[in-house]
């Protein structure tokens, strides 16, 4: 997929878009970035008490810079309101600064552009060993040939984008170096890198390219998602009288992390028929095999009838995040 | 669907948060609602449970948990229940951007204009953004959480549908 790109960072320098230069000089910086979806959730180690606000970066590599909101709360926000972010003093987007600048969507305010001459660098080097935070400054950029700049920045860039707000990019040769287009071209490839996301996290997409066929898939899985939800909650409300009783009825019945798991007789009657009532439905069929490929891990977790009914209510609460886990543990792996 | 395994954990980590917060909302309802209900009203309740579940699961900065939230909370009869999740997600949220409109000068060519608009109408609080770019980041994140609360919901339809014939064969018994 996306693998190249990371691993090229100070190679090769000549056809890299602006955007890949971008992610280049992040990844320098901050390896961590490398790890594949590295950024997906917000580790939640990282932030308040395990809360998972870090906004989703797309799958695949480099995902964290499109959107450039990792871990921080503070994140979103940059991303989504740029007149906000920039002098607010918000102390945790300057602790990650160097993961969230390359996600500003500051289009129209900012031009990214590349340091290339070297009094720039040096005088900005003088400027962040000062410590202080650094007031955002826009540089113009003249064109300059790939080679040089990547030789200059490989050791400055770290220290040149540790506490800057702006990725500066380098334009090609030959293209146009004005400010809007360098700017619109970034935008222009981060739409493109999402829709690669995009083609990952929507099943069946490999082979359809383009703006409008994509979208068409997009628009179908979240209405088939949204119609499956719809499904089920029904499915939930036909088998449960009560609303909250289908969730009473899992603490019931208890599942044992430790024992052996026995195969219950009756999950060939709910392969069947879940996938039956799917396929009625007129669902596609990914979501009959995905839907069959869930309910498999449930039989393992499931212990045969008679040691259910020996399991005390009471212990419910107790043995809720064993359960949990244990489910989850499973369809996990 | 993930190919990264850490991305699997931390998406099972979400499962459970969803879940435990699906049962919140489940008692919630179930205590402001009157029975007995028939199957559609019962099926409303747990789809607003659900939805409200996920959205508070989320519960950051985007447009379409806030969307869902306001729009599920403004279904339910009982407004005290549903102020109380929106602030609980609403203390999250902070001083979350409003500027949500932005107006692009973005020209989109005719054959994605109207494919955006049905997009824009399928994501909760699609409409209010302009951007098309940042309209596919909020798609990409509320397709990983449907795609988790389908998981859940379908896993949970599982166990019931399993127990329901094992309670029925005890019963018969």
């Amino acid at each position: 997929m996306n693998g190249a790109i990371g691993g090229d960072l100070l190679l090769n320098c000549t056809d890299m878009s602006v955007l890949e230069r971008q992610r280049a000089h992040l990844k320098y910086f901050n390896p961590s970035f490398d790890s594949p979806l590295a950024g997906f959730f917000a580790d939640s180690s990282m932030i308040n008490g395990g809360e998972m606000d870090g906004y989703l970066a797309t799958a695949g590599l480099n995902l964290p810079m499109i959107y450039g909101e990792t871990t921080v709360e503070g994140d979103p926000r940059m991303s989504i309101s740029p007149e906000t972010t920039l002098g607010t003093g918000n102390f945790k987007k300057r602790k990650f600064d160097t993961e969230t600048k390359d996600r500003n969507e500051k289009k129209k305010k900012m031009n990214r552009e590349e340091v290339t001459e070297e009094e720039e660098e040096k005088s900005k080097i003088t400027e962040l060993n000062n410590g202080s935070p650094k007031s955002i400054k826009k540089m113009k950029n003249k064109a300059k040939k790939e080679e040089n700049n990547c030789s200059n920045d490989s050791s400055k860039v770290t220290k040149e984008l540790e506490k800057t707000d702006y990725i500066h990019v380098r334009a090609r040769r030959g293209q146009a170096t004005d400010s809007h287009s360098i700017a619109e071209r970034v935008r222009r490839e981060k739409i493109s890198e999402r829709m690669k996301f995009l083609q990952d996290l929507v099943p069946g997409c490999d082979k359809i390219t383009g703006k409008a066929g994509m979208l068409d898939e997009i628009i179908n899985y979240v209405q088939s998602l949204q119609r499956q939800i719809e499904f089920l909650s029904m499915k939930l409300a036909v088998v449960n009288p009560r609303p909250d009783f289908d969730m009473d009825d899992i603490f019931d019945k208890e599942v044992i992390v430790s024992t052996p798991m026995t195969v219950v007789p009756s999950p060939e009657m709910v392969h069947s028929g879940y996938s039956h009532e799917m396929v009625n439905s007129g669902y596609s069929n990914e979501m009959v095999n995905s839907g069959y490929h869930h309910v498999n891990p449930m039989q393992q977790a499931e212990t045969s009838s008679d040691p259910l009914s020996c399991f005390n209510n009471g212990q419910a609460p107790s043995m809720w995040d064993s359960y949990v886990q244990n489910l989850y543990g499973s369809l996990g792996v | 669907m993930f190919y990264d395994e850490a991305m699997m954990n931390t998406y099972n980590m979400v499962k459970q948060r969803f879940i435990k917060k699906w049962i919140n909302t489940l008692h919630m309802l179930d205590s402001s609602i009157e029975h007995p209900l028939n199957v559609t009203e019962r099926k409303n309740a747990i789809r607003l449970s659900s939805d409200l579940a996920i959205a508070a699961t989320r519960s950051g900065s985007t447009v379409w948990s806030r969307a869902l939230i306001s729009r599920s909370g403004n279904k339910t009869t009982n407004k005290p229940m549903a102020r109380r999740i929106l602030k609980k997600a609403r203390n999250r949220m902070k001083n979350r951007c409003n500027t949500l409109r932005r107006n692009g000068n973005f020209t989109a060519k005719s054959g994605t204009r109207k494919r955006t608009d049905l997009l824009k109408s399928l994501v909760p609080g699609g409409e209010v953004i302009d951007d098309k770019d940042y309209l596919i980041r909020e798609t990409l994140d509320y397709i990983v959480y449907l795609r988790a609360q389908v998981d859940v919901m379908r896993t949970v339809a599982a166990i019931d549908l399993v127990t329901g014939n094992l309670t029925n064969d005890r019963r018969n018994k």
